[in-house]
């Protein structure tokens, strides 16, 4: 019974940091700058579809974590520049989140046909790293070692990001401009707003863009993935609400073994039980399991 | 007060409570109020008087305590219920409905109080009685002339007074004022003052009326309760009530 | 001009009724001129306008963008496929379109519960979560509903016994699509829709003055659901196919499109965004086909970014007016100088 648990949490560790990496990226937006944006989706497609280019182009069949390394950080990298370019675009002219909305999905379009027109509908594999990692094994499971190192990253991305947050000067200026804080009282004490929001925009994409590369030796990227990406990332805000770090990652592991454990139990419901966790929360605590309540 | 005890007893509270972490909002209230009867409160900022209106509004819900209105308990009963049985409250910022004319700010409440909520298919300008109701209201509240204006295009004293008119269109038994004069000049303050007081007057409403203006509280002259830390600690006539001591020293710097 | 003082005057009377008659005139006449293929894609257009103006309710009632359009074509063509298809029972639409209004309104009045708890991005968000999991749902059930390759064979439709040519289901199609616009009509110019737009503007005071907010809200859902369940049972008969691709949350977002495209502060926003929007996606996916995401996307996004929700009738109106008022300035100085 516990082998059997220990083996379902090990099996879920891709698909809870990918959670944690894309819920992240929409969390951020959301709370630092109280905007919103589907981008992040279009970001993690383009991140999936680079990864595999660059890591079949340079490093084809052999692996090298360094290189593997270097091919991550110049996506991340990339998804941040796309992140902020949009932002710098589009953002002067969107007074209303419903317009952001209506034009952040459209551009989720844009996305979907770039990629189409590169890469042609069919999927796209490049899995040298999660083959040539290795497996270990934990408590009598085997797991392969892609795995924890995708589930390292990621924690330590979010250790990263709480630590600028909560113990740095420009960590404060974020939080001072959040939901939790007042943007114009901020503004009044000398945060660039302007500047506070390019960043936010700027991690967030990073976090996006990440999030593709690093599930792209599991999963591979196909055609039509952003939607998936976009519905987790929402739900995973919907139950743990919006702002709370912790949150994120416990609802993560709450969705990402729901998910395991239907997909091998009951394949047809894997996308409703999600959905379900959300509308139940909605009916409880409609900002979130650990979400304040905001002004909307 | 001998008048006030024949007249049917409306609304009461019995040790209402609400807590916002270390902050004693309100901090078990009792109160009765009677058909006709009109109170004034005062206090400093944040001594809970707001709290209270929207606990009895039904805004705030209660960390313990209960209300009850012509004796059913109504603690649990949502905002718009509330309404519709008769508690209504203006708000202390201007609530209207900004982007509409007068008259269909006016019009929207006329149709919630009738109960049209779900007349899917009459053609709005077809609800005759709800019209004229409207035009009616705004007579007595001297809003006919800007009938046809956006709101968001009056001034302060007006969007005030139409507050006031959405309210009456609800058909009060009790209403709760919400400092109906903060941020409006002198003289509208009379103005508005005086509508109020008349239509309240006519219509032989209760009403409590948070009030920061301590000069229009002794012209108006009627009973008042002094509020501090989400307790009451004075009440009576304005001469008794401002000559109080605490009073005093609680209201001090507040030009009186 | 605001945008938000003319959301809240709810359109004039006769107007629409002259807009309806000239469409009406145009698409009963029109069949006789032009080849069945051009008019199978007016009768898409048609068939869309409900469902746009389901997106066009939700937008300009309670301020909400609703992506999940789709769910209700999905439902409705479904149950037409089951029904008329699958396990045949009747093709007969007099019961078929009632069948179908009757599950959508259902299923969305119990959705909307959940989707309506929360607005703006939420909502939205909501509504597109439903879709993907109604589409992974069907996708998934491969022995009920198909999966991928979904249900062909529909029956072709007959009304009140009598079958329907091609034709004939293209009458019936514009018929159903009047009736919806005049329906609709009446409901935007109805006291709910006034206190609908209440609620918009100050959800504190619409409760304090007694609306039962969370009810309307989720009733004027439901009535999006139930126009764009009308537009599933007709489809599912004009394409003769149904598939897990009607519940794709793209789908939902076109007619969003579309409704920006017309513009979604006048009435006639949502029929010309609708031909607009299905012109647009012949001709680009014509003449290029592999770009036309990338220009349907940049096209919404830069009619978002620079005239907002106004749309084609925006920019027409206000075109409208500035011509007016030249026209008069014009006339009143030659009257000075004369």
């Amino acid at each position: 019974m516990l082998s059997a648990c220990i083996t379902c949490i090990l099996n879920a560790l891709p698909i809870v940091s990918y959670i944690i990496m894309l819920s992240f990226s929409l969390n951020f937006i959301l709370y630092i700058s109280g905007r919103v944006s589907l981008t992040f989706a279009g970001i993690y497609l383009v991140g999936a579809y680079v990864t595999v280019s660059l890591g079949t182009f340079f490093l084809g069949n052999t692996f090298s974590l360094p290189a593997f390394l270097a091919i991550l950080l110049a996506v991340s990298l990339m998804g941040a520049a796309i992140s902020i370019i949009i932002y710098g675009i589009f953002e002067r002219f969107l007074t209303t989140d419903v317009h952001r909305m209506i034009a952040t999905s459209s551009l989720l379009m844009v996305f979907s046909g770039i990629v189409k027109l590169n890469w042609g509908t069919t999927p796209v594999t490049y899995s040298a790293p999660f083959l040539k990692m290795g497996t270990s094994e934990i408590v009598g499971s085997i797991v392969p070692n892609y795995y924890l190192f995708m589930f390292g990253f990621a924690v330590l991305l979010m250790l990263a990001l709480a630590y600028f947050l909560y113990r740095t000067t420009w960590g404060l200026r974020f939080r001072a401009s959040s939901l939790d804080g007042d943007r114009i009282m901020a503004q009044s004490c000398g945060v660039n707003q302007n500047l506070v929001t390019m960043i936010t925009f700027g991690i967030s994409g990073m976090l996006a863009s990440l999030a593709g590369g690093l599930y792209a030796p599991i999963a591979g990227a196909s055609y039509g993935i952003e939607g998936n990406a976009l519905l987790l990332a929402a739900l995973t805000i919907i139950i743990g609400g919006v702002g709370s770090i912790g949150g994120a990652i416990l609802t993560a592991f709450m969705i990402g073994i729901a998910r395991v454990v239907t997909a091998i139990q009951m394949p047809i419901l894997e996308l409703a039980v999600p959905f379900i966790i959300a509308s139940a929360t909605l009916m409880i605590r409609p900002f979130g399991l650990w979400g304040k309540e905001l002004k909307h | 007060m001998a008048d006030n005890e024949r007249m049917p007893l409306l609304l009461s509270v019995n040790k209402l409570r609400k807590y916002y972490g270390e902050v004693k909002s309100v901090n078990d209230i009792s109160l009765e109020i009677s058909q006709g009867q009109v109170l004034t409160l005062v206090g400093a900022n944040g001594a809970g008087k707001t709290t209270l209106l929207n606990l009895l509004t039904g805004l705030v819900l209660p960390d313990q305590g209960e209300i009850r209105l012509l004796g059913d308990k109504i603690t649990g009963v949502p905002p718009d219920q509330r309404a519709k049985r008769g508690i209504v409250k203006t708000f202390q910022l201007e609530h209207v409905f900004e982007g509409m004319t007068v008259f269909d700010n006016v019009r929207t409440a006329c149709l919630s109080s009738a109960g049209k909520h779900y007349a899917f298919f009459k053609h709005v300008d077809d609800e005759r009685e709800i019209i004229d109701k409207t035009n009616q209201l705004l007579d007595m509240f001297d809003l006919a002339k800007v009938g046809r204006t956006l709101v968001k295009n009056l001034g302060h004293g007006y969007k005030k007074v139409i507050d006031i008119a959405m309210c009456f269109a609800m058909k009060p038994k009790i209403l709760l004022v919400d400092e109906p004069t903060s941020g409006v000049g002198e003289e509208e303050k009379c103005r508005i003052m005086e509508l109020l007081m008349n239509q309240i007057q006519a219509n032989n409403l209760a009403a409590i009326i948070v009030e920061h203006d301590l000069n229009l509280v002794k012209e108006l002259g009627k009973e008042t309760i002094v509020m501090c830390e989400g307790e009451f600690i004075a009440r009576g006539t304005p001469d008794y009530v401002f000559n109080q001591e605490k009073v005093i020293e609680i209201l001090v710097g507040k030009g009186f | 001009m605001n945008t938000e003082a003319i959301m809240a005057i709810p359109p004039k009377r006769g107007g629409t009724l002259l807009w309806t008659l000239a469409l009406t005139a145009f698409a009963v006449l029109i069949p006789f001129f032009i080849s069945g293929y051009q008019r199978t894609l007016i009768q898409k257009s048609l068939l869309w306008i409900p469902a746009v103006f389901g997106v066009y309710i939700l937008y300009s009632l309670l301020r909400q963008v609703h992506f999940g359009q789709s769910i209700f074509i999905g439902l409705g063509s479904y149950v037409t496929a089951f029904l008329a298809g699958k396990y045949y029972v009747t093709n007969e639409l007099l019961i078929l379109l009632p069948a179908g209004l009757i599950i959508t309104i259902i299923f969305a009045y119990v959705l909307g519960i959940f989707i309506t708890k929360r607005t703006g991005f939420y909502f939205a968000v909501m509504g597109i979560a439903v879709t993907m999991v109604f589409w992974s749902l069907v996708y998934k059930a491969r022995t009920i509903t198909g999966g991928s390759d979904g249900i062909s064979h529909i029956k072709h439709p007959c009304l009140a016994t009598f079958p329907l040519s091609d034709l004939g289901f293209y009458y019936v199609c514009l018929v159903v699509t009047v009736c919806m616009i005049l329906l609709m009509q009446r409901i935007l110019n109805s006291s709910f829709s006034l206190q609908l737009r209440a609620i918009a503007g100050d959800l504190d005071k619409a409760e304090s003055i007694g609306i039962p907010v969370k009810r309307m809200q989720n009733l004027a859902f439901t009535i999006a659901g139930a126009n764009a369940g009308v537009t599933g049972v007709l489809l599912a008969f004009a394409y003769n196919y149904v598939g897990p691709s009607t519940f794709d949350w793209g789908y939902g977002g076109n007619f969003v499109q579309s409704a920006i495209i017309g513009g979604v502060n006048s009435f006639a926003g949502p029929i010309v965004g609708v031909f607009g929007f299905i012109n647009l996606e012949f001709f680009i996916s014509a003449w290029f086909a592999d770009l036309w995401e990338i220009i349907i996307g940049l096209t919404i996004a830069i009619i978002v970014v620079t005239v907002g929700e106004e749309g084609v009738t925006g920019i027409a109106q206000s075109l409208f007016a500035r011509i007016k008022s030249k026209m008069k300035n014009t006339k009143e100085s030659t009257y000075k100088n004369g």
